[in-house]
């Protein structure tokens, strides 16, 4: 520090609280300050800035605006309303919708499908990949049911399920962002299935996509649909370890129903179910992983909801209470917002924000406006690491739209 | 300054221009640096504190002296505490009234942040230079933080179209 007075510059300060001050930019301002100088261009590209940066950014839920205003919409803060809320259409019309929809995310990564094709995008910097698929020709159908970071390398992965029509045989297939070609694996199982329910197996990982797997410990977790237990009693949840690139099974913490889902609760493996009458939701947590011990951690009621929206109205200066009117009568599906706060769907077009004792707290608005939306597993970490293995990759005009609305 | 009250351990600061400022430990143990110090045994009567100058250390204590309460003698870490409210909203305009300074100083704060290790002087003046930079353009920024363009005109539209992205 000079003793002149006024004299310190910006550039005056060592490079380290540089370093601090650019990693708290938002990923935008990071990207445009590149341009001011050549030090902070070094300072804001190198791999530790940018996975700093991205260690740094929230965890936000993707609801699905069904093409109004936008297919995806990543919620940030939902109660400050609309400028601290990013919207993501994949397509601004709902022409396409099905298509477009993304099947997995990964920290700041998304993978969506275009016709028959993959893209990896990152919707932050726009830039998309296209994804190798394993193997292409009449009557194979791959089915990406995994996409994960392999700890040890920091590789991006993707697990594939190819099955061929003609012989019903199925293979797994690992892909690493940024390679060529996808590295065919050997199923590895604790037991011996028989063929009827290694076929069950892979039925339920291709069709519980859109359940998406739980990224916990170095392992996926799925919860399929379907009730019953392939696995001889070894239990009805299916692991994998993408380490060993093995399978196990895991038993959830209830009867297996149809009610359910895993997710992930700020770090923790966590499971939420619904009575059968949708009137109360379960949440457990992971207490010990190896002894698969879980904890049961609250209920809510819709009664209780019920209740403190009645109250939240009356304490509420009429204004525009319309989309407040419609009363909560059942669950239908939730989202992890914090550690205190729950996104709840309540019926086909609403959602709810409520604290873990069922406190009413919110109808969830898109921007300033009240938009039909569903909750989906995805959640997106903002990065501005470049997608592996395309890092000089051009901006070449995508099949589908990555910008901001 | 600090209110002195009785049976408070004070501690001697001095800046490298060789002025004294007695503030309670506590007020001085805000800054992880300085709480080290004590902690290791290392602060006997007074601590010199380098490359921090009288006029800059002063504004230091300042922000210390208000911020102590809330974060409370015995906190491990400057962080998010649960004050009031009240509290927290009288904190924030005091924050911002304190920050209003010309840039040299804020710079100079920044450094002192840094070496004390005082995270929420930190966080604070780091805001203001996030802030310049979201609200500007390139130039306004350059111009505002007093740092060179050393590019040449088209390795900049280079750069500019490589992130585009960030332009958009």
């Amino acid at each position: 520090m000079p003793d002149r007075r006024g004299a310190t510059l910006l550039e005056d300060l060592p490079e380290e609280i540089i370093n601090k001050i650019l990693v708290l930019l938002a990923s935008k301002d990071a990207g445009r300050c590149r341009a001011v100088n050549t030090s902070w261009r070094s300072a804001t590209s190198t791999p530790e800035f940018m996975l700093e940066h991205h260690r740094r950014q929230p965890s936000l839920p993707i609801v699905d605006g069904c093409g109004k205003p936008a297919n995806q919409v990543v919620l940030g803060d939902v109660c400050a309303g609309a400028s601290n809320q990013q919207l993501w259409p994949f397509l601004s019309g709902s022409k396409h919708r099905s298509r477009n929809e993304p099947i997995a995310v990964c920290d700041g990564f998304l993978i969506v499908s275009w016709g028959y094709e993959f893209y990896i995008c990152n919707p932050v910097t726009r830039k998309h990949a296209l994804l190798p698929q394993p193997q292409v020709g009449q009557g194979i159908d791959n089915t990406m049911v995994g996409f994960y970071q392999h700890h040890p390398t920091g590789e991006y992965r993707v697990l594939w399920v190819s099955r061929s029509h003609q012989t019903s045989e199925s293979s797994l297939y690992v892909l690493t962002v940024g390679s060529d070609r996808p590295r065919r694996i050997s199923v590895r199982m604790p037991t011996v299935l028989s063929s009827s329910a290694e076929e069950e197996l892979w039925n339920k990982l291709i069709y519980s996509y859109c359940s998406s797997p739980v990224h916990h410990r170095g392992s996926l977790h799925w919860y399929p649909y379907g009730t019953s237990d392939i696995t001889g009693g070894g239990g009805d949840i299916i692991v994998f370890d993408t380490e060993a690139e093995s399978f196990r099974w895991m038993r959830s913490p209830t009867q297996p129903c149809n009610h359910s889902k895993l997710f992930d609760m700020e770090g923790t493996l966590a499971f939420w179910g619904r009575s059968v009458s949708n009137t109360s939701m379960d949440v457990w947590e992971m207490q010990d992983y190896e002894a698969e011990i879980w904890a049961f951690r609250y209920r809510i009621d819709v009664s209780t909801v019920e209740a403190s929206r009645q109250l939240y109205l009356t304490s509420f200066k009429k204004k525009k209470t319309r989309p407040l009117d419609s009363a909560v009568r059942l669950f239908n599906d939730m989202a992890v917002l914090n550690e205190r706060e729950l996104l709840v769907r309540f019926n086909h077009q609403h959602v709810l924000r409520c604290d873990i004792d069922g406190k009413f707290l919110g109808i969830v608005n898109i921007g300033k406006s009240q938009y039909r939306m569903w909750l989906t597993p995805h959640r997106l970490k903002e990065s501005i690491v470049p997608i592996p293995g395309h890092e000089m990759q051009e901006d070449e005009e995508p099949p589908f739209s990555t910008g901001h609305v | 300054m600090a209110t002195r009250e009785a049976g408070k351990k004070m501690i001697m600061l001095k800046s490298p221009d060789g002025m004294e400022f007695e503030v309670e430990e506590a007020v001085a143990m805000e800054s992880q640096t300085i709480r080290k110090m004590i902690e290791d045994d290392c602060a006997d009567t007074a601590i010199l504190i380098p490359n921090i100058n009288s006029k800059i250390l002063s504004r230091v204590i300042e922000y210390c002296n208000k911020h102590v309460p809330t974060t409370g003698a015995t906190g491990a870490a400057a962080s998010d505490t649960v004050a009031p409210a009240a509290l927290a909203e009288d904190l924030k305009i005091w924050d911002a009234e304190f920050i209003k300074v010309n840039r040299a100083t804020r710079f100079d704060l920044i450094q002192a942040a840094s070496y004390l290790n005082i995270k929420g002087l930190l966080d604070l003046t780091s805001q203001t230079t996030i802030d310049t930079i979201s609200d500007n353009s390139l130039e306004e920024i350059r111009s505002f933080l007093s740092t060179k363009n050393d590019y040449l005109p088209e390795e900049e539209q280079t750069i500019r179209r490589e992130n585009q992205w960030a332009f958009q």
